[in-house]
């Protein structure tokens, strides 16, 4: 390197920003690329979430549906036990 | 300021001392810091290295020191010149105003708080970086007391000096303090590059002033596909004080974090326990 003392710190200025823009802009594609990662991640997530929500949904439905159903029986069995009392009783007279 | 005298040599070693002609007390005696570095690697390195010495004169540097400086350079060991450097500081811009002035083929840059412990020392890193895709050699620093002070740089959440506090001596538990080996970086305190390559990445970044500039450094060297060494065997003191506070500037962390993050967060070369 022949050049002049100015030269070779103009040079070295110039490259320095050169590299150090690159490093940076390769940090920034790798944050990018995690950032994309993070995204597709939580959106699987919230799509499993939406399944499992749904699911769920379904098997609460069923259990109401069960509670009803159980619920019907002892007022069967009430209202079977009232109207043979009544019965019972119209007889005995 | 004396005129510049150098030979223009193929294999010559540019040494470049940044220094204000800063003084104080080693082994009980005071001294010019920049006089007994410079005297030292004169009285070590042999004459079939071809050999200048480049201190970079801060504007505090007295003139009777650059006097016995360039008094230094009139033996057999290498010719020592002072370049002016009238700017506020930066350390940075000191490396490279002395790299700009230099002829050689390797750069040594060099802390004028150093001293070499023996002979043999810069064969040594020459025969480091001599290997092929070595873009920079460190040595072993030690501080006054005799502990260690450097053995390579680990990048790993933070930047740490591989073996710090250590005895002087001391091998590590893997053994990796005394061998030669790829490192994450190595301290400008005491650092060889080859021209061609300090030219390729553009020096030091002088956006980094008082810090992380050898870690930029090193970062830029590998990123250009080289590798950086520790070389054991090259052993120097080095009186920073153990207990240095640095001023970190908040724009010198945001910068580094910029450039290398991915690269600061892991070290595939220093195990976790040294």
């Amino acid at each position: 390197m022949n050049d002049s003392v100015d030269a070779r710190l103009a040079r070295w200025a110039e490259r320095d920003s050169v590299v150090g823009l690159d490093a940076e802009l390769t940090q920034v594609r790798l944050q990018l690329t995690d950032r994309d990662a993070e995204v597709r991640d939580l959106r699987a997530r919230v799509e499993q979430l939406g399944n499992r929500v749904t699911q769920i949904e379904l098997e609460r439905d069923a259990l109401q549906h069960r509670v009803f159903a159980l619920q019907r029986v002892p007022l069967g069995r009430r209202l079977y036990r009232k109207a043979r009392s009544v019965a019972g009783r119209a007889l005995h007279r | 300021m004396p005129a510049p005298t150098s030979v223009r040599t193929a294999d010559m070693v540019s040494v470049v001392v940044p220094s204000i002609g800063t003084t104080g007390m080693v082994r009980g005696a005071e001294r010019v810091f920049v006089i007994e570095a410079v005297r030292s690697v004169l009285a070590t390195v042999a004459t079939s290295v071809p050999l200048e010495v480049i201190v970079v004169c801060g504007r505090e540097m007295p003139a009777e020191t650059e006097r016995l400086l360039v008094e230094l350079g009139g033996g057999p060991g290498g010719a020592v010149r002072c370049v002016a450097y009238d700017d506020v500081f930066n350390f940075s811009a000191t490396v490279n105003q002395g790299a700009a002035h230099a002829d050689g083929e390797h750069l040594l840059l060099l802390n004028d708080d150093t001293e070499v412990v023996g002979a043999g020392w810069l064969e040594r890193m020459i025969d480091a970086g001599a290997a092929p895709g070595v873009g920079a050699v460190g040595a072993r620093l030690l501080f006054e007391d005799g502990t260690l002070q450097h053995a390579g740089h680990t990048y790993r959440t933070s930047l740490d000096h591989v073996g710090f506090g250590l005895p002087g001596d001391s091998a590590g538990r893997t053994g990796i303090l005394r061998q030669r080996r790829r490192v994450a970086g190595v301290t400008a305190a005491c650092m060889l590059t080859p021209m061609r390559v300090f030219d390729l990445v553009g020096g030091f970044c002088t956006a980094f002033p008082g810090n992380y500039n050898d870690v930029d450094y090193c970062m830029k060297v590998r990123a250009s596909g080289h590798s950086i060494v520790y070389e054991p065997d090259a052993v120097l003191w080095h009186f920073e004080s153990k207990s240095r506070v640095t001023g970190i500037r908040p724009d010198e962390v945001a910068l580094i974090q910029r450039r290398w993050l991915s690269e600061l967060i892991d070290d595939p070369f220093t195990p976790v326990s040294p």
